[in-house]
């Protein structure tokens, strides 16, 4: 838990398409720049398919098949770093549907292991760990969880367990995309509650993605609104919500208060 | 999908694992358990009809056919787990190291298989022994090249479609290797499905290598071989037409028995095929 600060700058990422004049890049994520720190929530916040969950691939370095990083570099407490040490020791990840996120032939505790054999611990030592970091995330009062398979659990339990395994990493970040999408409102609540519970008391980092304004409300110190692939306008929650300034973010928060806001 | 795939005929299927066991059980103990020597020559008592010493008869030389259709079940079998084993281990780690890396490793592998997949086997084992001399390693060689490139181009298929599951991007973001990513989220999937395959083969490869035994290409006389048994019958074919039906009996139960048992493995282990053949 050493490290206090990740920062990424200038990302970017394109993908390509074959013309007959040749190759003719596209640009997915211009010029990205994000800065987590521990203890703090960050949200990043956007319409589909503005580039938020490839803009958190491309700090991991996971992109999928067809795009490509251009540019941009990752500071960790302002020393640049590649993005592959990172995954799983630094920066722990919690995937937006639990139930496809988890291998159906392998149980709770299998996939418990891996991440410990990543973070580099086994045996007893490791067993102890997962019970309590499963206890952390709430499911720590029925002593078959670990034994169980993702098919005998319900949505929201495989979130917690994700949570759980981020928890096991003992990594200082966690990036969030839509951790509650797939989930109900009763389910989507306590999740968000464990999420904010985990910042103040263990002073995690946190990157929550999410289209969710509600979300952004209820947790973020910091918002960062992305539209088309840029940044469009970054700043303390509060402010933001308090003095929307660029077109897109008003018409994010319109959108939502026309959705959940009764009319008078 | 639709539930209208042929439903597993359980007696039959029963009937074939019997067979297959039975085959290999054979092929396991045959040394212990046959009757007579089979390589024991008694030139007084040829061309037996089936009797109480001879439960089959006994063959030109006056050889107990029983005795060595229990030793050739050794031979053929034996000589097929050895193919297998060894077109396994090429196809999943050609297959896999295509699928996991992808990319220029991947297209130079496929051209590769490629290239192995325009061989028939029967072409490339009458090279080998052209080339090599006749024998059963070479038979054996023969058939595995002619093999693998079908069980690599089947593993990288399925490495590339288990490889976009969200949980190997989960394991991958959560920074496992890919060795470990392989072995724990992938493998598990690939090896139904070819074992499904692997079994379905087993009757087909032995009927490649009784085939070229036969043909005077594999198995040398006097090695009891179900495929030499019948080349050696063939010039009595008209007077003692039982020296041909026993080994060619033997060789169609055993490619029938592991035939029904690889069917009824595909139509468990492999339910998107199933789903497919019922549309």
């Amino acid at each position: 838990m050493s490290a206090r600060v990740l920062r990424a700058e200038g990302l970017s990422v394109e993908s390509w398409r074959d013309t007959r004049a040749g190759r003719e890049a596209v640009l997915l994520v211009r010029d990205v720049s994000l800065e987590m720190r521990v203890g703090e929530v960050l949200a990043l916040v956007g319409a589909s398919g503005s580039g938020k969950s490839l803009a958190c691939a491309a700090l991991l370095d996971v992109l999928p098949p067809g795009t490509r990083r251009r540019g941009g570099r990752v500071l960790l407490d302002g020393a640049e770093t590649e993005p592959a040490p990172l995954r799983g020791r630094v920066v722990a990840s919690v995937l937006q549907a639990p139930r496809t996120a988890f291998n159906p032939l392998r149980t709770i505790a299998d996939h418990a292991g891996e991440t410990l054999a990543v973070a580099g611990s086994r045996g007893r030592v490791g067993r102890a760990a997962i019970g309590r970091a499963l206890a952390d995330v709430g499911l720590g009062d029925d002593p078959r969880v670990p034994g169980l398979y993702p098919f005998q659990m319900s949505g929201g339990m495989l979130q917690r367990a994700m949570i759980a395994l981020a928890l096991l990493s003992g990594a200082p970040f966690l990036v969030a995309d839509e951790p509650t999408t797939d989930l109900d409102l009763v389910a989507q609540g306590r999740i968000l509650d464990l999420l904010a519970s985990l910042v103040r008391e263990r002073g995690l980092g946190l990157l929550i993605v999410t289209h969710d304004l509600g979300v952004v409300a209820r947790l973020a110190d910091r918002v960062a609104v992305m539209e088309a692939g840029r940044i469009v306008e970054a700043g303390p929650a509060a402010a933001l919500f308090a003095d929307p300034r660029e077109p897109t973010t008003r018409a994010l928060l319109a959108a939502h208060r026309a959705l959940h806001e009764v009319p008078a | 999908m639709i539930p209208t795939a042929r439903p597993v005929r359980s007696g039959s299927v029963a009937a074939a694992g019997i067979l297959a066991a039975g085959f290999v059980l054979l092929a396991l103990v045959g040394p212990l358990v046959v009757p007579h020597d089979p390589l024991a020559v008694d030139l007084a008592h040829r061309f037996e009809a089936p009797n109480l010493v001879h439960l089959l008869g006994t063959d030109h030389l006056g050889r107990d056919i029983l005795s060595r259709l229990i030793a050739g079940a050794r031979t053929t079998l034996g000589s097929v787990l050895v193919v297998l084993a060894l077109v396994l281990v090429l196809g999943l780690s050609v297959g896999g190291l295509a699928g996991m890396v992808g990319g220029r490793l991947d297209a130079v592998l496929m051209r590769l298989c490629d290239v192995f997949l325009t061989i028939p086997t029967f072409v490339l084992a009458l090279f080998m022994i052209g080339a090599l001399g006749t024998g059963l390693v070479n038979v054996v060689v023969a058939i595995v090249l002619s093999h693998w490139a079908w069980y690599a181009r089947i593993v990288r298929g399925l490495v590339l479609e288990l490889k976009t599951r969200d949980y190997v991007l989960a394991a991958r973001i959560a920074g496992a290797p890919p060795l470990a990513i392989f072995a724990e989220h992938v493998l598990p999937g690939v090896v139904p499905p070819l074992a499904a395959l692997a079994t379905l083969d087993i009757g087909h490869m032995a009927l490649h290598v009784a085939g070229l035994s036969f043909l005077g290409l594999g198995v040398q006389p006097p090695t009891p071989e179900w495929g030499v048994m019948i080349n050696d019958a063939r010039a009595f074919f008209w007077t003692r037409p039982l020296l041909v039906v026993w080994p060619g009996l033997a060789i169609a139960l055993a490619v029938l028995g592991f035939n029904r048992l690889g069917d009824a493995l595909r139509d468990r282990l492999d339910p998107a095929l199933v789903a497919g053949r019922g549309l």
